[in-house]
Order: C-alpha cells, then structure tokens, then sequence
C-alpha cells in the first residue's frame, strides 16, 4: 500500500485505529520509518488519543443512587406482619361495626349517626399531604353518589408520630363503590409496635353487607403474611361462627425497594370488586 | 436486573459517565443532575434493559440528556465558527494534557462525544453510532476529523515552543 502526502492522514488514522489489514499495516510503518515527515506525522497523530487524568474525575455521590438490597426478607419481619394484622384488623374491625352497629333492624341503611364519619366532615384536610387524580369528585364522593366507571385514585401522606421521617402513604385504587380512605399513624420505626391505622371513610354500607367473599391468598411469598392477616381476623371475628367477610385475596410487593412494606388487599364479590394499596414508608 | 446489580452498575459506570458529561459540559452541576437522572431511568426500566448492554443504555440516555441541555443553552461551538486566532492555544503554555483538554474542548459536539467515547471507553464504531445515533460511516470520519484537528494543534504547538 502506497502512502502519499494525499493519503497519508487516512492511512495513519486507519494504522491508529487498527483498521489496516496485517500486510498494510506492516507497509505503511516501513514508509513511516523510511521518511521522516511520516514519523513526526504518526507520531502526532498517535498523541492525539486521549488519556485518563492522572487525577481521574470521579463521581461523588454514588451513595445517592444506590437501592437497599436484600429487603424481600423484610416483608415478613414481625413488624411487618404487625403492620398488615393490625390493618386488616382495624378493617375488619371496622365492617363488623358497620355491619351489625350501624343498620337498623329493618336492614336499612344508616346514613348518618354519631359514629358515622360522612365523607363531606372526613378529616382527611388534616393529612401532611393529600394527592387526588383529576378524576376524584369529592362532591360525588360526599354525596355518594361515585359511579362504577369513576376511577378514584387517593394517596393521603400523614405525620407518623411527629417523625417526619416516617411517613405513610395509603393508596386507594379503582374502588367501584366504596371509597377507601385510612388515616394511619406509622410507628414502624419502634419494634414490636405496629403501626394503628383508623379508618377516616368507611366502606360503603353496601358493600359491607354483602356476604360470602372469599379469602384467597395465591401470591406465594405472601403465605406467611396471610396467615398473619387470619390470625388477625379471627380475633376480630371470633365471636362469629361464620365471617361474613373475607379477604379475598393479598397481594404483598414491593413497588419500590425503599418501601417497608406495600400490600394489596382486595375485597370481591360477584358484584363489586375494592383494592387498597397500602404503602408503609420508613 | 436485581438492585444488587443496579448497585454494581452504580459502581462500575457512574465515575465514567459522570467523566463523559462533565468533560463536554464543562458544568459539575449539570453533570452530577444528568448522572442522577440517569440512573434513575436504569432503575425504573431495570427490568427491561438487557444487562449485557447496560453500560451502552447509560450512555445513551445521557448523551440524549447531555445534548437536551446544550441545545437548550445553545452552547454547541462549532468549530467553523470559531475564529482561527482562537482556536490555537493560550499565551501559556500549561503543558500537553492541558493542551489537548482544551483542543478537545473546542471540537463540535458530535466529533468530541465519539473520540472520548472512543478513547476513554473504549468503545466500537457501531456501539458509539448506537450511543450518538450515527451510521458506523459517520462516527469514523467524525473521529478521524476529530484527530486531525488534534494532530494538527499539537502540530501548531510544536512549532510555537
């Protein structure tokens, strides 16, 4: 391969860069130390690669982007399970009295007593923070009146104990007729003391009535949280010879690795399908 | 990809893209945002970025960002339009290294991404065009303009100590 002063930039570059054939490479280094302009031009060109510093630039902050690992144990840490019995619990707890404290003996519906919290009085104005879709109608939502077809999707952030640090997040998706809003007070930072959640708007009492739903748990890492959530269920349903309510099914993930906890729970029946997704923030 | 691995990319790339976009932008903070943003972006599609291509993905996504930001600042120097005088060196001389960084800093956006992509990582033809969006064709004579223009710098200086 001939190298002229018309070729000879390409050649080197391509002699640099090792896109040469063993044969052309061999050729052009022998013209190379054959002429002393092609010397002083290789080696220019070779110089031009660039090198690392000798103080290398490096990146500082690499402990603001790495993720916790290992955390699936902790889903069924005790305070984990502390956390979703004591959910459910006051769930159900709450239906229970729905159920059978809040409706007259003819089966009519209650709308309003003193126990009863209406949507329009919901303390929720009180949370750190309140994020409603575009869609949420709270007009709709006091007055009842929330179609199947409405979404409504609600995350309310609230004050863990004075620690700000601990902050629960309730998300509550697609309910079809009853709206699901909890007030939860996260003590998760304290061992062995599980979070209290209360209930700031019930179930819709017709939802709450309605028999025969079934527990199914069929996420198989959640086997030991569902036996946690029955323990829990039973001591409020105890008295009962049969439950009218189950869970029927719970789902336990992880939406995000810095989550303590996160749990579906999803109450069924032939009509009327309501997630809650619980958030639990360190 | 499990967050163990995201974690281990952290490690093994962020000191290189943080190096990659801090040398064309010349910005800690911008470099330091796009690095996070990055990132960020792994950790929300990690579960479909194939793990072998992982460092590429990175790259991408932030010379995308990095070339967002310049165009919005305008800050793209292109090499025609820098006047001649300007393009030699300082009236001190600081040393060779010093004298590259500044030659690559006056290259166009496109020649100085593919020759530090090159040199600094090593990088092939195809996978720097998968990075900067070009053909194989273009980022070739890109690094090749881009090492002449180098060349003839040290050239220039050469002559001038």
């Amino acid at each position: 391969m001939k190298m002229t002063r018309e070729n000879y930039e390409l050649l080197l570059f391509e002699l640099l860069e090792g896109e040469l054939s063993q044969e052309d490479a061999h050729q052009v280094m022998q013209q190379i130390e054959k002429d002393a302009f092609y010397k002083k031009e290789w080696d220019l060109m070779q110089r031009s690669v660039l090198h690392e510093d000798d103080h290398p630039v490096l990146f500082t902050k690499k402990d603001l982007l790495l993720r916790p690992t290992g955390r699936r144990i902790f889903m069924f840490t005790p305070v984990a399970k502390y956390a979703a019995a004591a959910a459910l619990v006051l769930i159900g707890g709450w239906w229970l009295a729905k159920t059978f404290l809040l409706n007259d003996d003819s089966g009519n519906k209650i709308t309003k007593t003193e126990e009863t919290i209406v949507p329009s009085e919901m303390p929720v104005d009180d949370a750190v923070g309140i994020e409603d879709d575009v869609n949420y109608d709270r007009t709709a939502v006091a007055k009842n009146e929330i179609s199947e077809s409405k979404k409504v999707q609600r995350v309310v952030k609230v004050d863990a104990g004075g620690s700000t640090d601990q902050v629960a997040v309730i998300k509550v998706a697609d309910p079809v007729i009853a709206d699901l809003s909890y007030k939860t007070v996260n003590t998760l930072g304290i061992d062995n003391s599980p979070p209290e959640m209360t209930m700031i708007q019930p179930f819709n009492t017709e939802l709450a009535i309605l028999p025969d739903l079934v527990f199914q748990n069929d996420d198989k890492d959640g086997t030991s949280l569902r036996e946690v959530i029955n323990d829990g269920l039973a001591k409020v349903m105890g008295p009962l010879s049969e439950p009218k309510i189950k869970i029927s099914r719970v789902k336990v993930s992880r939406a995000d690795e810095k989550e303590a906890l996160a749990f579906n729970v999803t109450f069924t029946s032939v009509a009327y399908k309501t997630n809650a997704y619980v958030q639990l923030k360190r | 990809m499990t967050s163990h691995r995201y974690n281990q990319c952290v490690k093994d790339y962020s000191d290189a893209l943080y190096r990659f976009i801090l040398k064309n932008l010349k910005d800690e903070y911008e470099a330091e945002n796009i690095v996070q943003n990055t990132f960020e972006k792994l950790w929300v599609r990690r579960e479909n970025v194939d793990e072998k291509t992982v460092k590429a993905f990175l790259f991408k996504v932030a010379y995308n960002n990095m070339i967002d930001i310049i165009r919005k600042q305008k800050q793209t120097v292109k090499l025609e339009d820098v006047p001649e005088r300007n393009q030699s060196y300082s009236d001190e001389f600081t040393g060779i290294k010093e004298e590259i960084d500044k030659a690559v800093a006056r290259l166009p956006e496109n020649q100085r991404t593919v020759i530090m992509l090159r040199d600094y990582e090593g990088y092939d033809y195809k996978s720097i065009g998968e990075i900067a969006g070009m053909t194989e064709s273009q980022v070739k004579i890109n690094i090749f303009r881009a090492r002449k223009f180098l060349k003839e710098h040290l050239s220039r200086l050469e002559v001038m100590l």
